[in-house]
């Protein structure tokens, strides 16, 4: 079963700390938090990262197979990738990133081919640092049927807990 | 290592105007520049290196590496390719207009580019309806994010 980084929603604090361990991890964020309002004071924080999608878009449009679906998850080889930019365009959450190599090279022509950037759920960690960073418990490493399973066993107790006696 | 130059072909039509060859030339002889909605890249007329990284990251095969004098010919024949030289120099260039994202207004892909990759989609997935079409990647994440959160703030009713 694949697993991937899963969200719940209502745990997030929108403390960025996913964000800071995965820039710190591996020197620019591939988790974008960002709170959304509802105009009525209230506001939820949504870490958007890879999907880990069954069919993913991104290696469809890959030209070089640089991107690929394994059983245990995506794969990327860098030594592969061209730096087109196809993937990026092809995510449908926006979750793929061109990293930008610095400014001017010389000449008056910026620079803007970079290296792709995408979640690999930190290859040769047990958890990938979002996770292990997170201090709402909001980003779980799991796979999507026990994750799904434990959401319905949260929103079960609560049901079951029995109310507060009336004053 | 330097050898006898190479001349750079390239198909105009078949370009779509991705970063690869910018990105993967080793020496930086393709370059790349973005000023408003226009994308340009400044191909050299030709090319001593012993390399042909940008010809095989090239994902549409349109740069090709001709010898000399085949090249005039290409040249001749091809008045879009003598067109496109620029003036005082043996480069050429090649402009795209960027496609504007629906929501933000910010210039963000080709025409061409997003065509290849709806193409590429297309063919394995049978629907063609997709909510972040002509969205820019940090629109698609707004648009992501706004459907989830909506159920969680249904659910708090602040």
């Amino acid at each position: 079963m694949t697993k991937a980084v899963y969200v719940n929603l209502s745990h997030c604090i929108a403390c960025k700390a996913c964000e800071l361990a995965c820039e710190r991890e591996y020197g620019e964020a591939r988790v974008r938090v960002e709170v959304v309002l509802n105009g009525a004071g209230g506001g939820v924080g949504v870490p958007v990262s890879c999907r880990q999608c069954e069919t993913p878009f991104c290696a469809l449009a890959c030209p070089e197979n640089a991107l690929g679906r394994e059983v245990d998850g995506l794969k990327f080889d860098s030594g592969l990738c061209s730096d087109c930019g196809l993937c990026v365009l092809a995510c449908p959450f926006g979750a793929i990133e061109l990293k930008k190599a610095g400014g001017g090279s010389g000449t008056s022509f910026l620079n803007l081919s970079g290296t792709v950037v995408r979640c690999e759920l930190c290859p040769g960690k047990e958890t990938p640092v979002c996770v292990a960073t997170c201090p709402a418990g909001a980003l779980v490493y799991t796979d999507c049927e026990s994750f799904g399973k434990n959401i319905r066993r949260g929103k079960g107790k609560k049901c079951l807990k029995p109310s507060p006696a009336p004053l | 290592m330097n050898k006898k130059p190479v001349y750079l072909e390239i198909d105009f039509d078949k370009c779509i105007g991705c970063r690869a060859c910018t990105s993967s030339c080793p020496n930086g002889f393709i370059r790349l520049s973005e000023t408003g909605r226009q994308r340009t890249i400044v191909f050299p007329e030709s090319c001593g290196m012993d390399c042909q990284a940008c010809v095989s990251a090239c994902p549409e095969d349109a740069i090709r590496f001709a010898r000399a004098q085949e090249y005039e010919e290409v040249r001749k024949n091809k008045e879009k390719q003598a067109e496109r030289v620029i003036s005082g120099s043996s480069e050429f260039e090649l402009c795209f207009e960027l496609v504007v994202c629906r929501k933000c207004k910010r210039p963000f892909a080709t025409e061409k580019e997003l065509k290849r990759v709806l193409e590429a989609i297309d063919a394995e997935i049978s629907s063609s309806e997709y909510a972040w079409k002509g969205l820019c990647p940090s629109c698609r994440r707004d648009l992501l994010r706004e459907r989830e959160a909506r159920a969680v703030l249904r659910v708090r009713k602040f």
